[in-house]
């Protein structure tokens, strides 16, 4: 084993790397949890209130309701960018100019700012000008309001995001689809496996660390969303697209409590962790 | 009737107006072992993937068993094929790799257990069944990759370059085994490599491949004996064959610094002399020593004589030394002449 030559050489090296995580994780995980436990509206002094604003979340069904609509939001997004991504991955993994753009293309949408996104996608979805609602027109539909429903406005953010973060998922299966040697895909054609059969012994198994990062990074991002709500709907209508980040952001910058969103704070890192936790869990046990 | 016949296959890559192959054509006969060698890029690789449907051709026919297989799909040729990296599916252990095709092609559980299970023995790999390729080395993997397929008991093998990954001894060890297997099997196979030594001591004929034509085919023997082209001539054999341009002055053909007798055409404008077709002696032409190549068993003498440059072969170590004068006796039957277009020419009987 390589030994360092000085104790602190390890240390130096880290240096770097641990002051940014203890600066912009730790510390703010910490000053959340500490927070947490205070009443706090950003002008009067905080007031130290034990566990009451974890009760408060909890009691009012606050926490249960947005952290049930932020997965039901999460599981279309993941389930949504997975499978877009890896069907794109598949019909473009191939040589020529023209799937070299459809690729960049797609990508492309991945390299724009969320709020950007969100902008065009309300222009695109105005119920009055938008071409979703001429188009419907046309076809003799009047005035859709996606946005303006509950029952339509997750799907049709998660759909957003979904339009955003599929160029990224496509990628990361391509660079995957791409590890596995040609030889192997011939030899199963020689062994007699058609295209599904291919797709299902070789290469999906063989993709399954990619799908792992893929679905992890996916969650994680569809649980942060936070620019989508903020411009196309602020959390309505009826709170009905109040997911978590944009519930922290509602109550510490609208409604000035620190405390309460502090607490929100906490649960969303302990649910996100564990969420993540499980999914490379199930997914390592199924390889 | 061959039991694999290619008949004028031709070739053309995507990118220019490279020709892959130009034309080619070759039988080989049931429980034949073919060698395919060349160059790299000569198209032996081309050829053989064209034979297993990983490729299509452009024009010519594939014939198996008599019957033209071009629009069969690769898994209904009864083909089984051994790549150069092996290709197992990393995923799976080495009983579920050699049961894949037996699994596509719905062969019962227990049968195909059998099946495996007689290959393992055959290859000696009984005690890898349940490890994954990773946990393999560079031989095991190599012997899984023929178990693969020999348990489907294919009409053909098809072998590209399967030993290139692997270090010489295990090539050596490996190469015997490879060919006394598939005689054993009494199967027909056609081997891909561009090493010599490969295709001299495993195939019953050598095909030898350059810029996608059939060159010679021919029993080993043949083919180093009796080359039927100045390029084969210069490719087996190692050291290479000594090639000299030539040209005929009556009943002579001068090759500087030789001359020998010739009773044949006229047309002689190459003559090749192989190493060990080369002796030294103590009169006859002069030449100069000017490297050594000492292998023990033999060493390897370049000369210079008259401008040119020879090597030869002589048993053991030389006693020679660099900037020694030496005199060079050829064997005067032993000389191979090729004309303009680089064909054998005979001397007449």
């Amino acid at each position: 084993m390589m030994r360092p030559r000085k104790w602190s050489d390890p240390g130096w090296m880290l240096a770097p790397t641990t002051i940014l995580l203890i600066v912009f994780f730790i510390a703010p995980i910490g000053i959340a949890v500490y927070q947490s436990f205070f009443s706090w509206d950003l002008l009067t002094p905080p007031k130290a209130v034990g566990g009451a604003n974890y009760l408060a979340i909890f009691k009012s069904g606050e926490l249960l309701r947005v952290t049930g609509r932020t997965l039901f939001f999460s599981a279309m997004v993941v389930t949504g960018a997975m499978s877009i991504g890896l069907a794109l991955a598949l019909l473009l993994n191939r040589r020529g100019l023209w799937f070299s753009f459809v690729r960049s293309a797609v990508f492309s949408a991945y390299v724009v700012s969320w709020v950007a996104v969100a902008l065009l996608w309300l222009w695109i979805l105005d119920p009055d000008r938008g071409i979703v609602a001429k188009g419907l027109h046309v076809a003799g539909v009047s005035s859709v309001k996606l946005l303006n429903h509950p029952d339509t406005v997750l799907p049709v953010l998660a759909g957003v995001t979904v339009w955003k973060i599929t160029g990224y998922a496509m990628i990361m299966f391509l660079t995957g689809l791409q590890a596995i040697p040609n030889e192997v895909i011939e030899a199963a054609r020689l062994d007699g496996a058609g295209a599904w059969s291919r797709f299902r012994f070789i290469i999906w198994p063989m993709l399954r660390p990619t799908g792992t990062f893929v679905g992890t990074t996916s969650l994680v991002i569809s649980f942060q969303a936070f620019d989508v709500v903020r411009v196309m709907t602020q959390g309505g209508p009826a709170r009905a697209s109040t997911l978590f980040v944009y519930a922290i952001y509602e109550s510490i910058f609208m409604n000035l409590r620190v405390g309460t969103a502090s607490a929100l704070t906490v649960a969303f890192f302990v649910v996100l962790l564990s969420l993540s936790w499980l999914q490379i869990r199930a997914w390592r046990q199924k390889a | 009737m061959p039991e694999v016949s290619l008949q004028g296959l031709v070739k053309k890559f995507a990118q220019g107006n490279h020709l892959a192959l130009k034309d080619v054509s070759l039988d080989v006969e049931a429980g034949e072992f073919v060698a395919l060698v060349g160059p790299s890029g000569c198209g032996k690789s081309t050829t053989l993937r064209i034979l297993a449907g990983l490729e299509e051709a452009d024009a010519g026919d594939i014939l198996l068993g008599g019957v033209r297989v071009n629009d069969v799909p690769p898994d209904q040729r009864d083909i089984a094929m051994v790549f150069q990296g092996y290709a197992l599916y990393p995923t799976m252990t080495v009983r579920e790799n050699m049961g894949f095709p037996l699994r596509m092609r719905k062969v019962k559980a227990a049968e195909a257990k059998e099946r495996i299970e007689k290959a393992a023995t055959l290859l000696k790999i009984g005690k890898l069944l349940d490890r994954r390729p990773h946990q393999l080395s560079g031989g095991e993997r190599q012997r899984v990759a023929m178990g693969r397929a020999i348990v489907r008991n294919p009409r053909v093998f098809l072998f590209d370059e399967p030993l290139s990954n692997l270090d010489a001894a295990l090539r050596t060890e490996l190469r015997v085994e490879i060919a006394e297997l598939v005689r054993k099997l009494g199967r027909t196979a056609i081997y891909v490599t561009h090493d010599q030594a490969e295709a001299m001591t495993m195939a019953d004929r050598i095909a030898v491949m350059n810029q996608g034509i059939v060159q010679s085919y021919a029993t080993p023997r043949d083919t180093y004996e009796r080359p039927a082209t100045a390029f084969v001539a210069g490719f087996l054999g190692n050291p290479r064959m000594n090639l000299l341009d030539a040209s005929v002055q009556g009943r002579m053909v001068r090759a500087s610094p030789f001359a020998f007798e010739w009773n044949g055409a006229d047309t002689v404008k190459k003559v090749g002399l192989r190493p060990e077709e080369l002796g030294l002696a103590d009169r006859g032409i002069e030449a100069k020593v000017i490297g050594l190549e000492p292998l023990g068993a033999e060493t390897h003498v370049r000369v210079e004589a008259n401008g040119q440059i020879l090597v030869l072969r002589v048993r053991g170590f030389a006693k020679h030394r660099i900037g020694d004068k030496v005199h060079l006796s050829p064997a005067p039957a032993h000389f191979h002449a090729f004309d303009e277009n680089g064909d054998r020419v005979e001397e007449r009987a």
